[in-house]
C-alpha cells in the first residue's frame, strides 16, 4: 500500500480539528503541536477526524458486519423462511448477491492495514460520523474507474472550469471535497501543483489511493450485473501529487485561507446543511479562491435549499461568493450500464457553477455551546425526525441515530448502547442534569462528570438541540 | 352503511362486471348508492363515480380524505411559514410551492365532492385499516405522464399493445383489466380496442381525476412555476379513441379484488410487481379472476438485485410458472421511467430496463403452504429468530408535549419491508429475541422488569407477531 504522498505533507499543511494547533507527519500518523493528539494513517489515509480511533473502530465494524451478515444470510438460504419456496434460479442470485456482498466487504477490510494497539480503546459515550454506507458508494467505484462516458463529461466539464477560474494554475492547489471514489482526482487539469481529496467514508477512500497509486483492483459484481461476476477497476496515476485524506467536510484540517480551488460534485443538495459546507469552503479558500459546484438542483421542491441556477447564484451570494459562470445542462447520476447493462440509473439536469470567494462568510446560525458551568441546567431537546434504530438481528447491536434537523437532509450517527440511552431520555422536560443522576442511579460504575460530558459532545456535534430552562 | 352524497353518475361501464362481495363472495347488485352485496346485504358505495369495492369502504373513503385534509394543512402552514435566513428567492420558492400544493389538493378534494367532507371523521379514520394505495404525491406525475400526450406513454403503449395483441387476436370479443392503473393512461390507450376494459387502483383522488379524463374532460392541475413556467398544466385525453361502451373504473385492492372468478380475458400490470410486498399473492389473485387461457402482461423493471423476487427474463418466468402461468412472449428493452421533461425542463427522471412479458394461464397455482407457526403458548420451548434488517425505530418526542412512539419494522422477504407499532415493553422483548433465548427465558427475563400483567401481555406479542410472520421461530 503506497500513500507515500502523504508522508511528504509539509508540516504547516494540516490542522488539528480540535485545538487548530499545526500537524506534524510522520510515516505512521500525524501529531499536533498543540494539544498532543495524533491522527493515525491507515492503508495510506490520514484519518483527520475527530476520535480517530473511534471512527477506524465504527468503520472496520461496519465492514465486518457486512461480511458477516452475508455469509450468515448465505448459510440460510434455502433452508429458512422466506426463501425455501423460490425457483432455483432465484435462488441461485441470492447465493451470488450475498457472495459478491461479503467479497466487497471483505476487498475494502483488506486495504484498511490491520488495528493498530490505539485503536482498541473501549468505547466511549461517542457518535461517529463514519460517510456513506459501502453498498452506496460502490457504483461510485465502477462509474470512477471504469471509463465511463460520464465521468469523462464530468472530468471535462470540471477541468474546463477549474481552467476558467485559473488561466494560469501553476503553483495553485485544489481540493476536491466528499471526492467519494475519487475518479475526478485521476484528472485533475495539467498544471496544478497540488491536489488534495477528502471524504469520510473511508473504505471507498482507501480503495480510491489504490487506485490513484497506479495500481489495479479486481471488483467482484453479481452476475445479474456483469456476465463475468467481476470488473477490473484500473488505476491511473495522476500527473500531480495527490494527496487523499479522510475529512469531513464541514470540519476540515485545512488551514484558514490555505487552498485556491475547492471542488464539488453532487455534494450540495444531499447535505444535511450546505451553509455550513460553504462557510467551511469559505474559510480554506485563499482571497479570490474559487469555489467549483457540479450537481443537481435536489429532487424535492420543497427542500430548504435548491441548487438551481436561479437559487444556487443566490446561496452562493448569501455566503460570500461571486458567482462568476452557471452552466445547466442534462446529465446522467451513475450510468454504469456499460459494464452492468440491467442497472437503473437517474437522468437530473446538473449544474456547473464557478463561484468566487468575495465578501465575508455568513456567520454559523447555530447558537454557541452551552457554558460548561450551566450544562446541568440546561433542557436537551430532540430535532425533527429524531430516532435511535437499534438493529436487531445484528450480533453486535448496532445502533444509530437519525434526525432530519432540515427537510429531507438526513444526518446519522453510529452510536453505542449508553449514548442511546442518554438519548433515549432527552423528552424536552428533563435537564442534563437529571437525566445523568437518572442513568447513574441504574447503573453507578457510570460516573456524573462524564455523562454531562457525554452530552456537551452531542450539543457541538449537533445530535442534540438545547434550551436554558 | 352511511349515504355517501349525491347520487353516483350512470355508470353502465362499471356494472358489465361480475362483482362479487369481498367478505362472503356472493353476487354484488347494482342500487341507488353503488352496489349492494345479494348474501349479506353490505353496501358498496360509488364515490365521484368510483365504486369502492374494497374491504370496509367506509374507513378506505375516511382515511383517504382524512390524509388529503392533512396534506392541506401541513402545506398551508408551511405556506406561512419563510425561513428569515433565506435569500428572497428562495423564500418566494417555498411560498409558490406551498401555493400550488394547495391548489392541488383543493382540486382533488373537489373532485371527490361532498362525500369527502362527510367521510371525514376521526373515528372513521382511525377505523379504518384498509390499505390506500400509493400516496397522492407519488402518483401526481402519472398524470401528467398520461395525460400530456408524452413519448414516454406512447412508446410504453405501443410496447404493450404489440405483445396484447399477439396475444389476444380476437381482442373485440374480449374484456381486459388493468391492475393498479394509476392514472388510467394505459387503460385509455389499449383498452379500446377490447369488448369491455376496466381499470382498477387503490389511490381514489388519482382514479377520480381519471374518471374525468376517462369520459374526456379536460383538467387543470397546478404546478408549481419553478417547474412548470405557465403555474399549471392541463391535462386532457386529446385524440384518444373513445370506447364504444366507456371504461369502468373502480377503487380495488389487486391482491383482493370484486372480480369473481374466471371472469376475466386478460390483465394488464406495469410497474407494480417489483413493489408488491407479496408477488405471488398477487399472482394467484390474477390466476384467480383470469378465465381458462386467459393472458396476464407485465411490464416493469426487475426491481432492486437483493429483493427476494426479482423480475428480469429469467426469474419472471420462473416466478410465473410457480403461479400457474406459462410465458408465452418475453422482451426487454431501456426505458425512461416518468420522463417529464418536454413540459417539464428541470425534472429528473429514471432509465430501467423494462421487462415486457405475456403468459397464459395454464392452471391453478398449487396451494400455498399454510403459515407456518401457529399460536404459541408463552411457556413454549421454542426459540424466536429475527428475520435480517429487523430494527426498533424508537422516533424521540421533540419535546414536551410529544411522545416518543416505538416501531418494529422487519423484511421477512428482502426489500419488502413491514412496520408495527410497539409499546416499550413489547419493544424490550423484540430486543431479547436473539436467537438462543426460548420464549419461556424471553417471558422470565420481562418478569423481571415489568409488572406480570404488562410481561406476560409482551411475551405475547411475541407469538402475535410469529403469526403474522414478522418473526421466525426454530426447536432448540
Amino acid at each position: 500500500m503506497a500513500g507515500g504522498a502523504d508522508g511528504d505533507l509539509p508540516a504547516s499543511c494540516w490542522r488539528c480539528v480540535e485545538c487548530r494547533g499545526a500537524l506534524v507527519a510522520d510515516p505512521t500518523g500525524l501529531d499536533c503541536l498543540g494539544c498532543g493528539r495524533r491522527y493515525p494513517v491507515v492503508g495510506g489515509i490520514p484519518l483527520l477526524v475527530r476520535n480517530p480511533g473511534g471512527y477506524l473502530r465504527a468503520q472496520r465494524a461496519a465492514l465486518a458486519a457486512a461480511v458477516r451478515e452475508a455469509r450468515d444470510a448465505m448459510a440460510r438460504l434455502g433452508r429458512a423462511e422466506p426463501h425455501v419456496d423460490l425457483p432455483e434460479v432465484t435462488l441461485a442470485r441470492h447465493r451470488d448477491v450475498l457472495d459478491v456482498e461479503a467479497r466487497q466487504a471483505e476487498l475494502l477490510l483488506e486495504l484498511l492495514a490491520p488495528a493498530d494497539a490505539s485503536s482498541q480503546e473501549p468505547a466511549c459515550l461517542a457518535a461517529e460520523r463514519l460517510g456513506w454506507s459501502i453498498d452506496t458508494l460502490m457504483p461510485y467505484l465502477v462509474r470512477d474507474w471504469t471509463g465511463t462516458a460520464e465521468l469523462r463529461t464530468a472530468s471535462g466539464l470540471i477541468g474546463a472550469a477549474l481552467h476558467l477560474a485559473f488561466p494560469d494554475p501553476r503553483g495553485r492547489s485544489v481540493a476536491y471535497a466528499g471526492c467519494g471514489a475519487g475518479g475526478l482526482l485521476a484528472h485533475v487539469p495539467r498544471g496544478f501543483a497540488r491536489a488534495v481529496g477528502f471524504d469520510l467514508a473511508l473504505p471507498i477512500v482507501a480503495a480510491a489511493r489504490h487506485l490513484l497509486d497506479g495500481a489495479a483492483l479486481k471488483l467482484p459484481l453479481p452476475r445479474t450485473l456483469n456476465a463475468d461476476g467481476q470488473v477490473t477497476l484500473r488505476g491511473e496515476a495522476p500527473g500531480l501529487p495527490v494527496q487523499l485524506v479522510a475529512m469531513d467536510a464541514l470540519e476540515t484540517a485545512f488551514p484558514d485561507g490555505s487552498i485556491d480551488g475547492a471542488v464539488t460534485m453532487f455534494l450540495t443538495d444531499i447535505l444535511p446543511d450546505p451553509c455550513a459546507l460553504a462557510r467551511e469552503v469559505h474559510r480554506v479558500l485563499k482571497d479570490g479562491g474559487a469555489w467549483i459546484n457540479y450537481g443537481p438542483s435536489g429532487n424535492d421542491l420543497r427542500a430548504l435549499w435548491r441548487f438551481d441556477a436561479a437559487e444556487g447564484v443566490a446561496f452562493f451570494a448569501a455566503n460570500g461568493f461571486a458567482v462568476e459562470y452557471v452552466e445547466a445542462r442534462r446529465g446522467t447520476n451513475l450510468d454504469t450500464s456499460a459494464v452492468c447493462p440491467p442497472v437503473s440509473f437517474r437522468s437530473p439536469i446538473c449544474y456547473l457553477t464557478v463561484a468566487r470567494k468575495a465578501g465575508q462568510a455568513r456567520p454559523a446560525r447555530a447558537r454557541p455551546a452551552p457554558p460548561a458551568a450551566a450544562l446541568r441546567e440546561i433542557v436537551p431537546v430532540h430535532f425533527p425526525g429524531a430516532r435511535l434504530i437499534h438493529r436487531l438481528e445484528a450480533t453486535d447491536g448496532g445502533i444509530a441515530f437519525r434526525h432530519e434537523r432540515a427537510p429531507g437532509r438526513a444526518e446519522e450517527w453510529t452510536v453505542g448502547v449508553r449514548a442511546a440511552r442518554m438519548l433515549s431520555l432527552v423528552d424536552g422536560k428533563r435537564t442534563v442534569g437529571e437525566i445523568a443522576h437518572r442513568l447513574h442511579r441504574q447503573d453507578p460504575a457510570q460516573p456524573i462528570e462524564e455523562l454531562i460530558a457525554g452530552f456537551e459532545r452531542f450539543f457541538g456535534q449537533g445530535l442534540l438541540g438545547w434550551r436554558a430552562e | 352503511m352511511k349515504h355517501f352524497g349525491p347520487a353516483p353518475q350512470d355508470r353502465a361501464q362499471n356494472r358489465d362486471w361480475a362483482w362479487q362481495c369481498l367478505h362472503c363472495r356472493a353476487p354484488l347488485a347494482g342500487c341507488a348508492t353503488g352496489f349492494r352485496c345479494s348474501g349479506c346485504k353490505r353496501d358498496y358505495p360509488v364515490v365521484a363515480g368510483i365504486p369502492l369495492l374494497v374491504n370496509a369502504p367506509a374507513a378506505y373513503l375516511a382515511s383517504g380524505c382524512a390524509s388529503l385534509r392533512r396534506a392541506l394543512k401541513v402545506a398551508e402552514r408551511r405556506c406561512d411559514r419563510a425561513d428569515a435566513t433565506l435569500p428572497e428567492i428562495a423564500r418566494a420558492r417555498h411560498r409558490e410551492v406551498a401555493e400550488a400544493e394547495i391548489a392541488r389538493l383543493k382540486l382533488f378534494l373537489g373532485l371527490l365532492g361532498p362525500s369527502c367532507a362527510e367521510a371525514d371523521t376521526p373515528a372513521q379514520a382511525a377505523a379504518g385499516r384498509q390499505a390506500q394505495g400509493w400516496p397522492l404525491d407519488a402518483l401526481v406525475p402519472y398524470l401528467m405522464r398520461d395525460w400530456t400526450g408524452t413519448a414516454e406513454l406512447a412508446a410504453t403503449a405501443e410496447q404493450i399493445g404489440a405483445v396484447l395483441s399477439n396475444a389476444m387476436p380476437d381482442a373485440r370479443e374480449r374484456s381486459v383489466v388493468f391492475a393498479a392503473c394509476g392514472a388510467g393512461g394505459l387503460l385509455a390507450r389499449l383498452g379500446a380496442g377490447f369488448g369491455r376494459a376496466l381499470g382498477f387502483d387503490l389511490t381514489l383522488p388519482v382514479l377520480a381525476a381519471a374518471r374525468r379524463l376517462l369520459d374526456g374532460e379536460s383538467l387543470d392541475l397546478p404546478l408549481s412555476r419553478r417547474i412548470a413556467g405557465a403555474g399549471r398544466m392541463t391535462l386532457s385525453g386529446g385524440d384518444k379513441p373513445p370506447h364504444p361502451g366507456g371504461f369502468g373504473l373502480v377503487a380495488m385492492d389487486a391482491c383482493e379484488t370484486a372480480l369473481a372468478d374466471a371472469s376475466v380475458d386478460c390483465v394488464v400490470t406495469s410497474f407494480m410487481l417489483d413493489l408488491m410486498p407479496d408477488p405471488l399473492r398477487l399472482a394467484y389473485e390474477i390466476n384467480r379472476v383470469l378465465a381458462g387461457g386467459g393472458v396476464w402482461i407485465n411490464y416493469g423493471p426487475s426491481g432492486p438485485l437483493a429483493a427476494r423476487w426479482r423480475f428480469d427474463l429469467e426469474e419472471v418466468a420462473a416466478f410465473l410458472h410457480d403461479a400457474g402461468f406459462g410465458v408465452i412472449e418475453q422482451r426487454a428493452c431501456r426505458a425512461t421511467y416518468l420522463d417529464l421533461s418536454r413540459d417539464l425542463p428541470a425534472w429528473s427522471f429514471r432509465s430501467h430496463i423494462c421487462y415486457l412479458t405475456a403468459a397464459r394461464k395454464i392452471g391453478p397455482p398449487p396451494a400455498r403452504a399454510p403459515a407456518p407457526v401457529p399460536p404459541l403458548p408463552a411457556d413454549s420451548g421454542l426459540v424466536p429468530e429475527h428475520f435480517p434488517q429487523a430494527e426498533l425505530i424508537a422516533v424521540q418526542g421533540l419535546g414536551a408535549t410529544d411522545e416518543s412512539r416505538i416501531s418494529f419494522r422487519t423484511e421477512p422477504a428482502p426489500g419488502r419491508g413491514e412496520s408495527v407499532a410497539v409499546g416499550s415493553a413489547e419493544a424490550r422483548a423484540l430486543m431479547l429475541v436473539d436467537g438462543e433465548r426460548t420464549l419461556a427465558e424471553i417471558a422470565r427475563l420481562l418478569g423481571g422488569e415489568f409488572p406480570a400483567d404488562v410481561a406476560g401481555e409482551a411475551a405475547a406479542a411475541l407469538t402475535r407477531y410469529a403469526a403474522r410472520g414478522l418473526l421466525r421461530w426454530r426447536v432448540p
